[in-house]
């Protein structure tokens, strides 16, 4: 017999109380042959052909999940940039495609579209400065759209004009869905070195060096990680960091072989034209307890998240997880390590909430995790360039590392530091962070670009 | 490319009513939820003309009155008018056989059955008289293949593995797990199924 007992024990422990689930998967879908020169006609285009190419990605998710017993949480679809796709059109706003993209996805049953996006790390074309202008409309009149926009990469540097823009954008998006703590935000991701097969939203775009239809997964299972260290802290031995490593990267690749096999066979069930992409291993935390990033570093012995210690933890924890995934698949890609989404990650939030994290820390953590300032809510009044100076660090640490970083920052209207604002379901409850009270409005006005680093120059 | 069917299609339908759809149509997930849950019929085919119901209406009259033994003009087209009027309002409505689901999984879900071809049965409990026989007289009935079995009693407890081959079973994965669940709670033991492929990804390198 090549199986025993406490295997298949150990899976179904993992699945059913240990949050083992896919967290999604997310069909990458090109829409480089809906562009035409009148706007009407490429959004009819660009309806007809997400609507047929993932019209069973729902039903295929579902019946794939109920087959293996483990849960496939979300289905999801990215698309080829739509700056890329609208500037032929020569419309002054894209909005309407953004409407069109929503109603797809209502039509398919999934609950987020992401690639409302614009690559504009080294210059602003026509076509993106009408996409960066329609953000705030479009995410404020649409519930599952999300945006993304690159604005670096070690390559090409760091775009400030576009930084800047990103502050007002931002704080324009918040104004225009005050009603409901400026949720629009949380559908809009600043990039610096964008993967282009991410299959997480908001962040999720389909690249332009992909092939038509890609399926892409995106694996979690934070809770698998933390059961596993508290077994390890419980079975009495003595134990080091090297043991909680190695621990951790044993779980890393289970989890990313469960989400490899289960994309496979999603990608399968949708036909031959859909290719399997990657596996993103990140662990990617819900507000559910247990199911938390800040709970697995606070069982390493640090009493909180944020107190000083957290980034080596981190910094472990992340590259562990990379490890085991790497062992576990030839596929990892995406952003795969560590999310600190911080309204998503119940410990994170109480943490805030008892003073010990900070906005600062939390940049510091950045540079070891793998995405960046992520669901981080300010102060409703802060300035548009304060906003651009928060994006510009944190964009520089990414670029300047030859790491992705990203800002996915909340100023929560008429709310002040210290306040609560509930966006509900998984994008959970967060605490106003304060920030520096010194506007930096002479830098973030200089423009230009930051030159690319010398660890650019590789050739 | 076939033709998408989206709930804004479905909305024109009254309630309760029937939805044609061309043989190569497909209905969207939301098109589909919308049809449920206003009852509404969803059948394919291709829609019949009006002349073309109503000469096939006389035709069949006429044959069915022809072996009753009666051949008399005006009786035909009485009955004839009869079943054009039953089958109104719906007279144009030519229907292949009723029940074809609308998003019907073609053939892509058959591989990814047979890609599955093998579950890993566990059962542990406090041992008694024809656990195994109940066990693999179950997968027997349904169709199952043991492939390899293994057994091991310590004191009162049994545990117990089995292979089984799934590829030609008579029911779907989740029914077989439930029929499994039925007989473990009416024997008091714990049986766990699950594939193959997961557990192997899973733990080996």
């Amino acid at each position: 017999m090549i199986f025993d007992l406490e295997e298949t024990r150990a899976i179904l422990r993992m699945i059913e109380t240990e949050h083992l689930d896919i967290r999604t998967v997310t069909l990458g879908i090109s829409l480089r042959g809906c562009a035409t020169s009148d706007l009407a006609g490429t959004c009819r285009r660009t309806y007809d052909h997400i609507v047929h190419s993932a019209k069973r990605l729902v039903s295929v998710a579902n019946e794939v999940s109920a087959a293996y017993g483990v849960p496939i949480v979300n289905k999801r679809i990215a698309v080829t940039p739509i700056a890329l796709v609208g500037e032929p059109t020569g419309a002054s706003s894209y909005v309407p495609i953004a409407q069109t993209l929503d109603r797809a996805a209502e039509e398919l049953g999934i609950d987020y579209i992401a690639g409302f996006s614009a690559l504009v790390e080294k210059g602003i074309t026509q076509g993106d400065a009408v996409l960066l202008d329609s953000i705030p409309e479009a995410l404020a009149t649409t519930a599952r759209v999300c945006s993304s926009v690159n604005v670096a990469t070690t390559r090409a540097g760091i775009n400030m004009d576009a930084i800047a823009t990103m502050g007002h954008v931002i704080s324009v998006l918040a104004q225009a869905t005050a009603d409901r703590g400026g949720i629009g935000c949380a559908k809009l991701v600043t990039f610096a070195n964008m993967p282009e097969d991410n299959p997480f939203v908001a962040g999720a775009n389909h690249g332009i060096g992909e092939g038509d239809l890609t399926l892409n997964v995106g694996v979690s299972g934070p809770g698998v990680v933390l059961s596993a260290l508290r077994r390890l802290r419980e079975s009495g031995r003595k134990v080091n960091l090297t043991d909680v490593a190695e621990t951790i990267k044993r779980m890393a690749f289970k989890v990313t072989r469960a989400g490899e096999l289960l994309g496979q066979q999603v990608a399968r069930g949708l036909g031959e034209r859909v290719r399997f992409g990657i596996v993103d291993l990140s662990l990617a935390p819900t507000p559910a307890r247990g199911d938390s990033v800040a709970e697995i570093l606070e069982i390493l012995g640090l009493p909180r998240t944020g107190c000083h210690g957290t980034t080596a933890a981190l910094a472990l924890l992340t590259d562990a997880v990379k490890k085991g995934g790497a062992m576990a698949s030839s596929s990892v890609g995406g952003l795969s390590g560590a999310f600190i989404p911080v309204s998503e990650d119940h410990d994170m939030v109480s943490a805030v909430k008892v003073g010990a994290l900070s906005l600062d820390k939390l940049e510091a953590m950045t540079a070891v995790c793998s995405v960046g300032l992520d669901m981080v809510a300010v102060p409703g009044n802060t300035p548009p360039s304060t906003i651009s100076a928060i994006i510009a660090d944190e964009i520089s640490i990414g670029t300047f590392n030859n790491k992705t970083t990203a800002v996915r920052i909340i100023p929560v209207p008429n709310r002040g530091p210290g306040e609560t604002v509930e966006f509900g379901g998984l994008l959970g409850q967060a605490i106003v962070m304060p920030v520096s009270p010194f506007v930096p409005d002479g830098f973030v006005s200089l423009g230009g670009r930051i030159p690319a680093p010398v660890i650019s120059l590789r050739n | 490319m076939a033709r998408i069917v989206t709930h804004a299609e479905v909305a024109q339908v009254p309630d309760g009513g029937d939805l044609l759809i061309e043989p190569d149509a497909e209905l969207t997930p939301l098109a589909q939820e919308r049809a449920k849950a206003r009852h509404i019929r969803v059948a394919v085919g291709t829609p019949a003309s009006h002349e073309e119901t109503v000469s096939i209406a006389a035709r069949v009259a006429e044959q069915v009155l022809l072996q009753l033994g009666t051949h008399d003009e005006a009786i035909v087209s009485r009955v004839a008018s009869e079943v054009l009027s039953a089958l109104n309002p719906r007279q144009a409505v030519h229907k292949t056989p009723a029940g074809i689901a609308p998003h019907a999984a073609p053939v892509a879900m058959s591989d990814l059955q047979k890609a599955r071809r093998r579950a890993i049965l566990t059962s542990t409990g406090r041992n008694q008289k024809g656990v195994v026989a109940k066990l693999t007289t179950l997968l027997a009935e349904l169709g199952g293949d043991i492939l390899d079995i293994s057994q091991t009693l310590v004191g009162d407890c049994f545990t117990m593995l089995i292979i089984v081959d799934i590829a030609d079973m008579h029911v779907g994965f989740e029914e077989l797990k439930s029929a499994l669940s039925r007989l473990a709670d009416s024997m008091g033991i714990y049986i766990t199924l699950m594939h193959e492929d997961l557990v192997r990804s899973l733990h080996r390198v």
